[in-house]
């Protein structure tokens, strides 16, 4: 038939294996082989790569059977390979698998969310879930983001090992998800999480800061636009200041901006002094501040 | 599904209640924006005064004060049922045929979608807290738009959208009117008229 006929093969045909657990192979001689050659079992040599598999390893389970034993899989590699002595010193290949080692994939831990507000249109939002996928696996490990209301099932979101991004994001309505970690060796899902994506905004900082100084010599008045707009959330601000050259940040005390606003007086500032302004905002509804702003400088009026 | 993170001391269906006004007034917003544009990108005139179409639920109803809170929610749900088809429908002409390469537009259209499947599945999770029957949903198909002309198309969506807009503002009256008579521990109308027609 024009190829060679082989004199056997070696269950399984390629194999996935736990660094976890043992691992055992069949070579199974043909008929053809014992015919030919009076090639018997027990002439089988295993070998990883090119290391002979120490003796102990092996067990003859009949004449056409041999059968490798790993309980540490450790040692494995590929290819492993079954060969025979042929007339007593010949060594000739029978076959060879290859063998990937790895560990099944944790349980998916710290499963959290953040919507982001888009600058592409700010009624335009993305949902960036991002989960520990736990130890490395050395194989191809697929790490679904799963998303659900109990009436409907979202699409896949197939992403990096720890984190995937979405833009079907509805707002008010409780969302469920989960995570599912699948490779060869096993399937696992992390804990669901429920909650409303409007309560894990993060929006977008602050734009158009501007600094006017007035008449009084040691007032700043900062102004500047919003961008996050969705009823009935409100923002809250932390402003921050410090002298131009100067590496110490003043903060705003939080309780002072705490309600929705576009500007904003700050007193008690030293007079014909420049200054650099900054600020950031977050949600009513929740806890994602902002970015920081772009930095806006301004002068004081002299005394 | 396990609860997410609700207002301390709120119950349940008044936390759902309320976000469920707010998704309406979120949708009110974002399907008139969708109006707007989707009138300007078909070319069409928003004056235009088209009368009620077959098969678009209609948000105007005379017997609005006589109806109970069960039918309130079930025609609410069965309305947005509708709609969630409808808005399919839109968005597969628009895609195949009215404006393939606007993918922007498609978006907006689907994000309206998704928020009438958020509405109606809140819609239900309401109707079973208060122990009100959930309607029986109609497995309505497509309907077989070959016929129909472009401008007929156009101008279907449009009173699509038209319909929801004004659907939208009353459900939010509906969810007001429903969570006072919850408020006041008012026994569902029909239960009242159940009631008075076992006394004669």
């Amino acid at each position: 038939d024009g190829y060679a006929r082989s004199c056997g093969y070696i269950t399984p045909e390629s194999a996935v294996v736990s660094l976890e657990s043992s691992f055992t192979a069949y070579c199974i001689l043909s008929d053809y082989c014992l015919d030919y050659g009076n090639l018997r079992a027990d002439k089988v040599i295993w070998r990883i790569q090119t290391k002979v598999v120490p003796k102990e390893h092996y067990s003859i389970i009949n004449e056409t059977v041999s059968r490798v034993t790993f309980n540490d899989t450790s040692i494995l590699a590929s290819p492993l390979t079954c060969n025979i002595l042929v007339a007593g010193s010949i060594e000739q290949n029978i076959y060879g698998i290859q063998v990937a080692l790895g560990f099944s994939p944790d349980k998916p831990e710290n499963l959290s969310c953040i919507v982001h507000q888009l600058q592409t249109g700010r009624k335009k939002y993305s949902q960036t879930c991002t989960w520990e996928p736990g130890r490395y696996t050395f194989l191809d490990t697929n790490y679904t983001l799963k998303s659900r209301w109990p009436n409907e099932e979202f699409p896949d979101c197939l992403g990096a090992n720890n984190s995937c991004t979405s833009t079907a994001v509805v707002f008010f309505v409780d969302l469920e998800v989960w995570v599912e970690a699948k490779n060869a060796l096993g399937i696992v899902e992390s804990d669901r999480i429920v909650f409303d994506p409007i309560k894990h905004v993060k929006p977008l900082p602050p734009s158009n800061l501007s600094l006017n100084s007035g008449e009084l010599p040691r007032v700043l008045k900062l102004s500047w636009e919003n961008l996050f707009h969705e009823a009935p959330l409100e923002l809250r601000f932390q402003i921050r200041y410090k002298i131009i050259d100067s590496i110490n940040w003043i903060q705003v005390p939080l309780e002072d901006t705490a309600t929705q606003r576009d500007s904003f007086f700050i007193q008690d500032l030293r007079p014909n002094t420049k200054y650099v302004f900054q600020l950031r905002c977050v949600t009513s509804w929740g806890e994602h501040w902002s970015d920081w702003s772009k930095e806006v400088v301004g002068f004081t009026a002299e005394d | 599904m396990a609860s997410s993170e609700r207002l301390p001391g709120m119950s349940h269906h008044r936390d759902l209640c309320r976000r469920t006004v707010h998704l309406l007034r979120k949708m009110r917003s974002d399907v008139s924006s969708l109006l707007e544009s989707y009138v300007e990108k078909q070319g069409l005139d928003k004056n235009f005064n088209l009368d009620s179409i077959d098969g678009v639920p209609t948000a105007g109803t005379e017997q609005w004060s006589e109806i109970s809170d069960a039918e309130r929610l079930g025609d609410n749900l069965k309305a947005y049922w509708a709609f969630q088809i409808l808005l399919d429908e839109i968005l597969e002409e628009q895609r195949s045929n009215l404006s393939p390469d606007d993918t922007a537009f498609h978006e907006s259209i689907q994000s309206v979608v998704l928020q009438v499947s958020g509405l109606a599945y809140q819609l239900e999770e309401l109707m079973a807290m208060l122990e009100h029957n959930v309607p029986a949903k109609e497995l309505g198909s497509a309907r077989d738009a070959g016929g129909k002309s472009s401008f007929e198309k156009k101008m279907r969506g449009m009173k699509v959208l038209q319909e929801l807009a004004q659907w939208t503002v009353r459900s939010v009256r509906d969810l007001h009117h429903i969570s006072k008579s919850v408020q006041t521990g008012a026994i569902p109308r029909s239960s009242r008229r159940l009631a008075q027609a076992q006394k004669k």
